[in-house]
């Protein structure tokens, strides 16, 4: 455990005296920012169609507002309509409580994925009828107000052949999009860190000291967990920005006065309470300790940071892959890809969140995708540790895929 | 402190196949001397330092210090210096010297003592608050030794301990060594430079193909080795000599030759035989240095 401190201390003072590393911390707020704020700033100075939203309800609703037509149809219509959904991408059907006054729920069907920045326009548009009507129906008594300023709660439900189900693919895919950079970002930090250090110590031959003084596994231990304690650090650092600042700016950004900007600041935060953060931190988490592993393993295959085995360059791929496609596969809805994807150990810290957030996943699946993720972990780890030990000593060479298998069978 | 080293084997599965690094090696170090283990390129120095260094686990085989199991040595009596730059370029001197003593087991109040100690005695005490780059190979060669003795360890690993060294600096850590040589404590040191170790070492280890071919301490296998050669030099020129039957000569000089004789004449016959030719200004056995037997004991097998 000594050691393993001693480790652990010097990886991260090292770290933190390093510029890249504030350079990661620093930039990422920003770079999320970017792909965030900036699709949903092109769409705003570009034309955009009308979306014909067909309303069930008693609320009254603007006839035309923004990049929404809202058409009152009746109650009896709702079978036949989502029907229609299928046949026109233009078109929603919104059901409004029977209620007003006493739920705030509302339902939308669609066929299509509706971008974060419409579904949030929606809610806005929503927040003000609701607020109008239980207003005048209430009369705002003391008692009343809180109901008043209850926002309503929409959920999405996507109709296909075989039917509707439960769906937000905007949440989602930010979601993941922010898992994925993450982990993408902070394995740049950590899992480079950690790989260079090993490749330090490799070249100059100071590992030869270090095994003498202390165990290969506590070593290794050591900077595993100083990489995960600043990745730590460096998420709160994220989340904190993106919470407080992030919020702001997006919504200062896109809102064309201030009511609007307070309106679309409520409806960000009504979506971050939404997202099962305690399940993306588990994922992330994991995630990050499964690419960790693999990345100090292949530290020790290789001979020069230029000279990166096969082994660390194949680890990228499966990130950049799930970035990539991510968007492609959160709107697409549920389906056997993105299943698969939230059980495979090297993607399920980003689909498994984001099928937790998209659709009504079972959490059996997420327990049985994490158990998935915890076993693999176990076995990166005796894997990690094994390339590790035997990796380090050799100079001037690096491993194939051929000696990694001996290693592996010794 | 006695280092026994018993039928140690040690192989390594490669994608070419099975490698024998190291097979059967048999051999003994006794307490107090400085021991060069030899041999050339490939033949199992380096696996050898690692398993008596415990960083490469045991194949078949034991290594006993005093009679008891190698892993139940103390790794802070365990002084090691590897062959090439052993640094992080960009810490200072202090900071690593205080990190790696700190993994060893040290603790803080000691490091500090070590490093003030040893900083004095090795003359880079002013230059460890510099980082290791900025330095030049001597000084960070220095800087590993400083690793290597902190705590006065009782068995001291030294590979290639000259290698980056001027003379000048060679000769300061060759008088260290000899300084620490004493009862209790052990020297084992790998270098290609074999003239150093007939200077300075008083046992050999000369390991071909992962086994051991000879140990011994070195005056012993000199005598051993020695195949009566002997240094004259005359006052005549030794071209101009009769030499006694059984000589074989080799001019060095115009008065000077290496002779050896053979089993069946001794040095007094051929002494006498030149002395009734002409003076002799000098005329001494002429033991084979370490080289020498470094290489007749590998052509001896190869052959």
């Amino acid at each position: 455990m000594r050691t393993v401190a001693i480790v652990f201390w010097r990886e991260i003072t090292v770290r933190l005296k390093n510029w890249r590393f504030w350079i990661g911390t620093l930039s990422f707020p920003l770079l999320i920012f970017l792909v965030v704020a900036l699709p949903a700033l092109v769409a705003r100075f570009s034309q955009e169609r009308l979306l014909q939203v067909l309303v069930v309800g008693d609320l009254p609703l603007p006839t035309e507002m923004g990049a929404f037509r809202f058409i009152p149809v009746s109650q009896t219509a709702i079978d036949s309509l989502k029907g229609l959904l299928q046949a026109d991408d233009d078109l929603v059907l919104l059901i409004l409580p029977p209620s007003p006054v006493e739920s705030e729920i509302c339902t939308l069907y669609t066929a299509f994925s509706l971008s974060s920045e419409k579904m949030e326009n929606l809610k806005a548009i929503l927040t003000e009828a609701f607020r109008a009507y239980r207003q005048e129906a209430l009369k705002v008594t003391s008692d009343a107000i809180l109901k008043v300023l209850t926002p309503p709660q929409l959920q999405v439900y996507k109709i296909s052949a075989e039917g509707a189900t439960r769906y937000s693919a905007g949440l989602a895919t930010a979601v993941g999009i922010f898992i994925g950079i993450a982990l993408f970002i902070l394995l740049m930090g950590a899992g480079y860190q950690i790989l260079a250090s090993v490749l330090e110590e490799k070249s100059n031959r100071l590992v030869e000291y270090m095994l003498l003084a202390a165990e290969p596994g506590h070593i290794l231990q050591g900077k595993i967990l100083s990489g995960l304690a600043l990745s730590v650090f460096q998420v709160v650092v994220w989340g904190a920005t993106l919470a407080f600042g992030g919020g702001v700016t997006v919504s200062s950004t896109l809102a064309e006065d201030t009511h609007q900007s307070q309106r679309l600041m409520e409806a960000i935060h009504g979506q971050v309470y939404t997202v099962p953060w305690g399940w993306v931190v588990v994922f992330l988490i994991s995630g990050l300790l499964l690419y960790t592993f693999l990345y100090a393993a292949a530290g020790a295959t290789s001979d020069s940071v230029t000279e990166l085995s096969p082994l660390s360059q194949a680890l990228q791929w499966p990130l950049l892959l799930s970035v990539i496609v991510l968007p492609t596969l959160a709107t697409s809805g549920e389906g056997p890809v993105l299943t698969v994807l939230s059980y495979f150990p090297l993607t399920s810290p980003i689909y498994m969140p984001v099928r937790l957030i998209a659709s009504e996943v079972s959490g059996w699946e997420a327990v049985v995708s994490l158990g998935i993720l915890v076993l693999t972990l176990a076995g990166a780890y005796r894997f990690a540790a094994k390339i590790y030990q035997h990796g380090l000593l050799l100079y001037g060479q690096k491993l194939s895929w051929k000696a990694i298998w001996q290693i592996l069978r010794d | 402190m006695v280092l026994e080293v018993q039928q140690l084997s040690r192989s390594f599965r490669t994608a070419e196949g099975v490698v024998r690094a190291l097979e059967d090696a048999t051999f003994i170090v006794p307490d107090g001397v400085i021991a060069g283990l030899l041999g050339p390129n490939g033949s199992g120095k380096t696996t050898l330092m690692r398993l008596v260094m415990r960083i490469l686990p045991m194949e078949k085989g034991e290594i006993l210090f005093d009679g008891r199991p190698i892993r139940d040595l103390d790794r802070r009596n365990i002084g090691y210096m590897p062959e090439e730059r052993g640094l992080y370029p960009k810490a200072t001197i202090y900071e690593q010297l205080r990190y790696l003593l700190r993994l060893k087991g040290f603790s803080a109040e000691v490091v500090q003592r070590e490093i003030q100690t040893w900083g004095e005695k090795l003359g880079i005490l002013s230059y460890i608050h510099r980082p290791a780059k900025t330095l030049s190979k001597g000084m960070q060669q220095k800087a590993q030794l400083m690793l290597a003795l902190a705590g006065n360890p009782r068995f001291l690993l030294l590979d290639e301990p000259f290698s980056g060294l001027d003379p000048i600096n060679a000769q300061g850590v060759e008088q260290l060594l000899r300084s620490l040589r004493g009862p209790g404590r052990l020297i084992l040191l790998s270098t290609h430079r074999l003239e150093q170790v007939d200077d300075l070492c008083d046992y050999i280890v000369l390991i071909h193909r992962g086994r051991i071919l000879l140990t011994g301490h070195t005056a012993k296998l000199k005598r051993q080795y020695w195949d009566q050669r002997y240094f004259i030099e005359t006052e005549v020129p030794v071209a101009s000599l009769r030499w006694p039957e059984g000589a074989s000569w080799q001019a060095i000089s115009s008065h000077s030759a290496e002779v050896v004789l053979s089993r069946a004449l001794s040095s007094q016959t051929f002494l006498q035989g030149i002395l009734s030719q002409t003076a002799v200004r000098v005329f001494y056995e002429k033991l084979p240095t370490v080289k020498e037997i470094f290489l007749r004991a590998v052509q001896s097998i190869t052959v």
